[in-house]
């Protein structure tokens, strides 16, 4: 298991770059998502006026 | 099959549609993800030249591919929303930039710290790797062009021009490597019988890139509806879509 984290005394381009990827795509989706909730409530408020 | 895609350039049809695909590309793009992770961080097999740094590729190989796919499905959206200026291609320009850009940023990110542990720095001014940042400046381009002209039209028309003409980068990015004297790897012999990658390494790279394709579509959806509610916000239809809900 150590081994595996460790990979070779690469484990910090391996690690970061599957960090920094995931991060990346996780995020994208998190964004799009907070628009939506965001557009919607704003659509909400215009009507209630 | 002409009249469904008229009908599905509506914003209005278009939303209702895509809303049905939603939940199946979100649950694809994370078996897809699984399978194609676990495949290639535990069960292929070590690199005899490269040691454990080549398992960056099962990342950097997909988002590059992409960067150039989403760049030609801007493109192509862009001479649609030229020709016949219908409101979705407009639409798709715009998130295939976003997307794009996020890509291609991986791709360069990743090749980075994969260059310093294989070739022994992050950068070179290598006719691949600047090929690449030209395409993430290409990108950026059409995103500023967006933010920048008020009129969401006038914009569109702008940024797909620029999306058609930087087209040409696309085949200098995948020749570069036989063009000219390159550091970087060759381009990838998938298809014939003596494949340069091995069965046990390439399964693995394959699934990744199917991943990052149903991923982009995912994610490409959710932003063209976002968009869609954000200019449609005055029509009855997505009061009532608000309402309703």
């Amino acid at each position: 298991m150590q081994e595996f984290f460790y990979m070779d005394g690469k484990w910090m381009y391996i690690w970061g770059s599957y960090a920094i990827t995931l991060a990346a795509l996780v995020l994208s989706i998190l964004f799009a998502n907070r628009r939506k909730r965001k557009l919607i409530r704003e659509i909400e408020d215009s009507l209630e006026e | 099959m002409w009249q469904w895609f008229h009908k599905l350039s509506t914003p209005k049809y278009y939303y209702q549609w895509s809303g049905k695909w939603l939940p199946w590309l979100a649950g694809l793009t994370i078996i897809l993800f699984a399978i194609g992770l676990y495949w290639g961080l535990l069960v292929a097999p070590t690199d005899y030249q490269q040691g454990e740094s080549y398992r960056i590729i099962y990342i950097h190989v997909p988002a590059a591919w992409m960067s150039m796919f989403v760049y030609v499905v801007m493109a192509c959206a862009g001479f649609v929303a030229l020709v016949w200026k219908t409101k979705l291609s407009e639409i798709v320009v715009s998130e295939c930039a976003v997307i794009g850009a996020v890509f291609t940023a991986i791709a360069l990110i990743t090749g980075m710290l994969w260059g310093k542990p294989t070739w022994g720095t992050y950068w070179t001014w290598d006719a691949r790797l600047t090929s690449e940042l030209i395409l993430l400046f290409l990108y950026f381009g059409v995103i500023a062009i967006y933010s920048s002209i008020e009129d969401k039209r006038v914009a569109a028309k702008a940024a797909s021009m620029l999306a058609i003409v930087g087209v040409v980068n696309i085949p200098i990015i995948h020749f570069s490597v036989n063009w000219w004297n390159s550091l970087h790897q060759p381009n990838m012999d998938i298809i014939s019988d003596k494949p340069s990658m091995d069965p046990s390494m390439l399964w693995p790279l394959l699934v990744m890139a199917v991943a990052f394709k149903v991923y982009f579509g995912w994610v490409l959806f959710m932003r063209i509806r976002n968009e869609i509610i954000s200019r449609e916000r005055a029509t009855k239809w997505v009061k009532e879509l608000v309402v309703g809900r």
